[in-house]
């Protein structure tokens, strides 16, 4: 962490702000993957005004620990993102037409006890609690997958404070310095019923690809259990292997 | 934080499925009866046997008319890592690939061959259709096409009782060393509606697999199509850890 010089009763008031702001983030008055305060608000409680509050909080952006928002306002980032690391061995999905636009939808974030189906996924008790988390994924306003997650509560225990349309779950796991490093993956065809045929829109009959996956950190703990229902019209699986 | 309550019709897939994941059933075992499983769960006969139903016909479980609804045979598991040939890890799994040559004759590249082969308009192949069939059930219809050149004689091989694959490493020192599976989805066509005893129009697994031998050529370029109420595939994604970043978590 980056600190100039210490902050004193006589530093300017952007500064001291700035400072206090990283203390909370530290000290987790603000969690990773939530909103702080708006900057009218900051400027009401410590009486001072809403220009030092933006230098303050652009300084932390620039740092990297707070991310700005169009319309949803300011989120602690918590531990920087990894850059994306290579992978190998794992299903690719590669979509038949290219799309200008995709977007996530978050239909439901709830929790739930295990149950025998995910705890044998998972490996926990079927009395562990559970998050379960169900997106729906667009390609330029058309459905293109539905998918579900389970994760244990106490790897993320912050999660139901975390707006998932802004921040994705492996960003979230980054903010508990979880790092999935293995995934067993399953593909396999599968009839919805109705009512994920129409999330879908497609046919119920017709069948879509699933692609389960355990995913696991370097530790060897299972991260989560995630089923995604995909659409086979609009993308195929690509897959490289050898000896 | 809200309780997640699932709609009967999922909550009934995910405890019927719950029934096979944890082996307090086996393959053949035949499931309790609808009546005392709607009581056991609080659901009611209709949701339960549109949720069997759809696990009919995703391969999980099979009804008998008159005798009641069972575990379905495990799926065969086509597992990408290793390059092992189908009847090798038919065999780890403890199962049995029996083949029926459908097709074995010369051929010529056309447009799209001649690409994926990187070769010129009429280059000669092999074509091989083959109807692979695990346990006595058939599983898949494959067509592949192979560089004639490098297979001279190919015609006399016993390609019924002999995995394509070791017949080319045994006679014709040819190895399997890389490859990549493009897999989507495709719907029966008549003919390979017929050789796998489904209806026409059925959901099939599509599986275009690209195998290259230890020249880095192509050796074999193959479409298949499959029965997913029979197959799953499985792969491991593993993630290269950066050097720099192998501090304690």
């Amino acid at each position: 962490m980056r600190r100039d010089e210490p902050v004193g009763p006589k530093s300017p008031l952007y500064l001291q702000l700035r400072e206090l702001i990283r203390g909370k983030i530290e000290n987790g008055e603000y969690p990773p993957g939530t909103a702080i305060p708006s900057v009218g608000a900051l400027a009401e409680t410590y009486g001072i005004h809403r220009l030092s509050v933006r230098s303050a909080i652009s300084a932390l952006i620039g740092e990297g620990l707070l991310k700005s928002v169009q319309g949803k306002g300011i989120f602690v980032v918590g531990e920087k993102l990894a850059k994306d690391l290579e992978t190998a061995g794992g299903f690719e999905q590669t979509l038949k037409e290219s799309a200008q636009r995709s977007e996530t939808r978050l239909l439901i974030k709830a929790a739930r006890p295990a149950g025998t189906l995910y705890a044998g996924y998972l490996g926990c008790s079927p009395q562990e609690p559970l998050f379960y988390v169900r997106r729906l994924c667009l390609l330029d306003g058309e459905p293109l997958s539905l998918e579900e997650t389970y994760i244990p509560q106490h790897l993320v225990p912050n999660l139901p404070d975390v707006d998932l349309n802004v921040f994705s779950l492996h960003q979230v796991y980054a903010f508990y310095g979880i790092r999935i490093s293995r995934g067993e993956q399953s593909l396999s065809i599968s009839r919805l019923d109705s009512a994920e045929a129409r999330l879908l829109d497609v046919d119920a009959h017709r069948g879509v690809l699933t692609l389960q996956c355990v995913s696991y950190d370097a530790q060897g703990r299972a991260v989560e259990f995630a089923r995604s229902h995909i659409r086979g019209d609009k993308c195929d699986f690509h897959v490289h292997f050898h000896r | 934080m809200q309780e997640y309550r699932p709609r009967p019709s999922t909550r009934a897939r995910e405890l019927l499925e719950g029934l096979l994941a944890d082996y307090r059933l086996r393959p053949g075992d035949r499931l309790p009866s609808e009546r005392s499983l709607s009581e056991a769960w609080g659901l009611s006969r209709t949701t339960l046997r549109s949720a069997v139903a759809l696990m009919e016909q995703d391969g999980r479980l099979l009804s008998r008319p008159g005798s009641g609804t069972f575990v379905a045979p495990e799926k065969y598991t086509r597992n990408l890592q290793g390059l092992l040939s189908m009847s090798q890890s038919a065999a780890q799994q403890g199962r049995k690939v029996t083949t029926r040559l459908l097709e074995l004759r010369r051929t010529e590249c056309d447009k799209h061959l001649a690409r994926r082969f990187n070769q010129v308009l009429g280059y000669p192949l092999y074509k091989i259709v083959r109807l692979r069939s695990v346990d006595g059930e058939p599983l898949m219809v494959e067509t592949s096409y192979m560089p004639a050149q490098r297979l001279t004689g190919l015609e006399n091989k016993d390609l019924e009782n002999h995995s394509l694959f070791s017949v080319l490493e045994e006679d014709f020192g040819i190895l399997p060393v890389q490859g990549e599976e493009e897999i989507g989805i495709t719907y029966a066509t008549a003919e390979e509606a017929e050789l796998m005893g489904i209806e026409s129009g059925s959901p099939l697994f599509w599986i275009v697999s690209m195998t290259y031998d230890q020249t880095g050529q192509l050796m074999e370029y193959c479409r298949g199509a499959a029965r997913p109420d029979r197959l799953r595939i499985t792969t491991v994604m593993e993630r290269q850890e950066e050097e720099t970043d192998s501090h304690e978590a």
